[in-house]
């Protein structure tokens, strides 16, 4: 494992405006490790989505701190990001109002590929001026390692097929391995399953799930080192659902990328995250390995939530109804393991 | 709760349902010869993707399709036909004999109006009660629901209560006239699953203790598993396969439905490990109803019928869930 998170957040405390104020998230702090798939799920009004925000900076909490890569993140303005913080890419929930309905999907893949581009040479530009620096002060440390796609046949065709960047480090990089990221809009297109020939069609030309992972494509053509998916499958029918989360971790498997999946339907998400992170009004309330939390969750709400999970088997079981007005504790239970 | 059970049986028996609707110098096949038949005491659960007419099939039943449908064959509610009836006829029925629950209870509800009168007008319409009566069943039927505090909760808005809870007020207002018939269009679908759970108990309860006939519509197979008699999967507007819960969920014959149970997690012969989600990868795709030059995708799954215009997203306010 390398010896740093490659997104962190602290003690993240968010207040929405009213009268009293309603605090959405209240002190939530996780970690994402580098090729990760990590489930991050609870129902409605938990603060999963509003940490999704946190997390990309599109909204800036009460308290508290988001560090990407150990620095801090700065929140979204009017002016676009750095390149130095593209490396956090997002699939909204709804494909229909996340794509522009006016531009040709070929057209918005490519600008995924264009902002990996752009980091790409931010990141040499970093390198070279602290490999110059290093060479001055003969210092021991190594240069910034990058995590980004520089030297991926994308952004630079001079490289060749193949050669990939520095992934010793990534828990991903046999998932990697033999693998090339697609280096077209078309390309990509056809990664996900649609044809070169779509590139020039309109989001309306095709179905929810196609437009969906229109969008994951896009993301992903960012070669983002995070990616954080909120509800991207609950807008789907259920048949498209697991192929469209299937398709998102693979991807992100063969990039090398960490994935956050933020849902309320824990049944698709036990099958593609590794860890995952019970949310309960805006706290934390269990953590641990999907296995262990799926088969052997210890706190009340785990339980109530696993426990009123319908499942197609025909059996005719109603599931557990929690007493009305029950509420459960706030305190994370710790998993001794 | 006997002042809210209705009285006798009832049997709804739905015969080739067809419904069009023209679209320019084209016309969408929306439903194409439904035959459906369910009663009193029985949930019958529609089953379907988005598109797939059961969000329609249910509509045509209380007379509210898009006024410029062409809707043909008939919907026997016992000996009367609701497909021949207009106007003060078919409002005699709608909310009286035949209740209905919408997804949505946020936008299903009036919410500048409070309880107590979405809950009493109707039953003074059609009962011809007075106003103290309508508010004695008003309170019963909130009751029998579980919003607690009948009484008090007559004088709050929509607003003022949990989606939950906002649900179960539009199950008393669907109630309270002692309908036959309740239609239940994705019901828990905006709710959360441990609230789901309360409402499918509920609606189960009042099937097994009143008597009800529930046309039971939801995409979720999960759903439909825990809370159905019979089961009908819907496809493209017509029905592909139906039978008792137990031998759709477990020994499906239709492909599509076969597809659709490999499709889910928790399902018998579905998904229960990433080995399985990534066989499911590389099958076929059944979402392939795109672009008008995308290839034609002949899978196993397919209808027989011509390569008509594909289905039309009308249905999406009941299918697409969130």
């Amino acid at each position: 494992m390398p010896d740093q998170p490659l997104l962190s957040a602290r003690d993240i405390v968010v207040d929405y405006p009213g009268t009293p104020p309603v605090r959405a998230v209240d002190g939530v702090s996780f970690d994402l490790w580098p090729g990760e798939v990590v489930g991050l799920v609870g129902e409605s009004g938990c603060g999963k989505s509003t940490m999704a925000r946190v997390l990309t900076g599109l909204i800036k909490p009460q308290s508290g701190q988001v560090l990407y890569r150990g620095r801090p993140l700065p929140p979204l303005g009017l002016r676009g990001r750095s390149p130095e913080w593209t490396g956090i890419q997002m699939v909204f929930q709804d494909p229909g109002s996340s794509l522009n309905p006016r531009r040709r999907v070929g057209d918005q893949v490519a600008d995924g590929i264009a902002t990996a581009r752009l980091r790409a040479a931010y990141e040499r530009r970093q390198t070279a001026r602290s490999a110059r620096s290093l060479t001055a002060t003969d210092s021991t440390a190594a240069p910034p390692r990058s995590l980004g796609p520089e030297a991926g046949p994308v952004l630079d065709p001079t490289t060749g097929p193949g050669a990939y960047p520095d992934r010793d480090t990534v828990a991903a990089a046999p998932r990697a391995a033999g693998d090339q990221a697609p280096a077209t809009p078309e390309a990509w297109l056809e990664r996900i399953g649609l044809t070169a020939r779509d590139a020039s069609r309109f989001p309306r030309h095709f179905s929810g799930g196609q437009r969906q992972r229109i969008a994951a494509a896009r993301a992903m053509a960012a070669h983002p080192n995070v990616l954080i998916g909120d509800e991207p499958i609950s807008a789907l029918d259920a048949s498209t659902q697991a192929k469209v989360a299937h398709l998102m971790c693979v991807m992100a498997a063969e990039l090398g990328t960490s994935l956050l999946f933020i849902s309320h339907d824990l049944s698709i998400v036990r099958l593609v995250a590794d860890r995952l992170i019970v949310m309960y009004q805006g706290h934390v309330v269990e953590r641990g390995p999907t296995e262990q939390v799926w088969s052997d969750p210890l706190h009340p709400y785990t339980k109530a939530l696993l426990g009123a999970i319908p499942a197609p088997d025909g059996a005719g079981r109603l599931p557990e109804a929690a007493p009305p007005g029950v509420t459960y504790s706030l305190t994370e239970v710790v998993r001794s393991d | 709760m006997s002042e809210l059970a209705p009285s006798g049986d009832t049997t709804v028996r739905i015969e080739q349902l067809t419904l069009d609707i023209p679209v320019e110098d084209d016309v969408n096949h929306i439903l194409r010869g439904i035959d459906l038949t369910f009663g009193s005491g029985e949930i019958q659960g529609l089953a379907g993707e988005s598109g797939s007419g059961k969000t329609m099939t249910g509509l045509a039943m209380i007379g509210l399709e898009p006024p410029n449908a062409r809707l043909s064959g008939q919907i026997w509610l016992n000996d009367l036909d609701l497909a021949q009836l207009r106007g003060r006829t078919l409002n005699a029925i709608r909310g009286r004999r035949v209740g209905t629950v919408f997804q949505d209870p946020s936008t299903s509800l009036h919410p500048q109006l409070t309880v107590g009168s979405q809950l009493t007008d109707h039953v003074r319409h059609h009962l011809k009660v007075s106003k103290a009566e309508a508010r004695q069943r008003a309170v019963a039927a909130l009751d029998r629901v579980g919003v607690p505090e009948p009484s008090r909760a007559l004088s709050r808005y929509p607003h003022e209560f949990s989606g939950g809870q906002r649900q179960r007020v539009a199950i008393a207002i669907a109630l309270a006239c002692s309908p036959e018939v309740l239609i239940a269009d994705e019901p828990t679908t905006a709710l959360d699953v441990t609230v789901q759970a309360g409402v499918l108990r509920l609606i189960r309860s009042l099937v097994d203790d009143l008597g009800l006939a529930v046309l039971f519509i939801t995409h979720d197979l999960g759903v439909m598993s825990a809370v159905a008699d019979r089961v009908a999967v819907m496809r493209q507007g017509q029905i592909v396969e139906h039978g008792p819960r137990a031998e759709i969920m477990t020994r499906p014959q239709h492909p599509y439905t076969q597809a659709l149970l490999a499709a889910l997690p928790g399902a018998r012969g579905g998904l229960n490990s990433r080995a399985d989600l990534a066989r499911l990868s590389e099958t076929t795709d059944p979402d392939r109803r795109s672009g008008p030059t995308a290839p034609a995708t002949t899978t196993p799954t397919q209808l027989s019928e011509p390569a008509g215009p594909a289905p039309t997203d009308l249905d999406q306010t009941g299918g697409g869930d969130a």
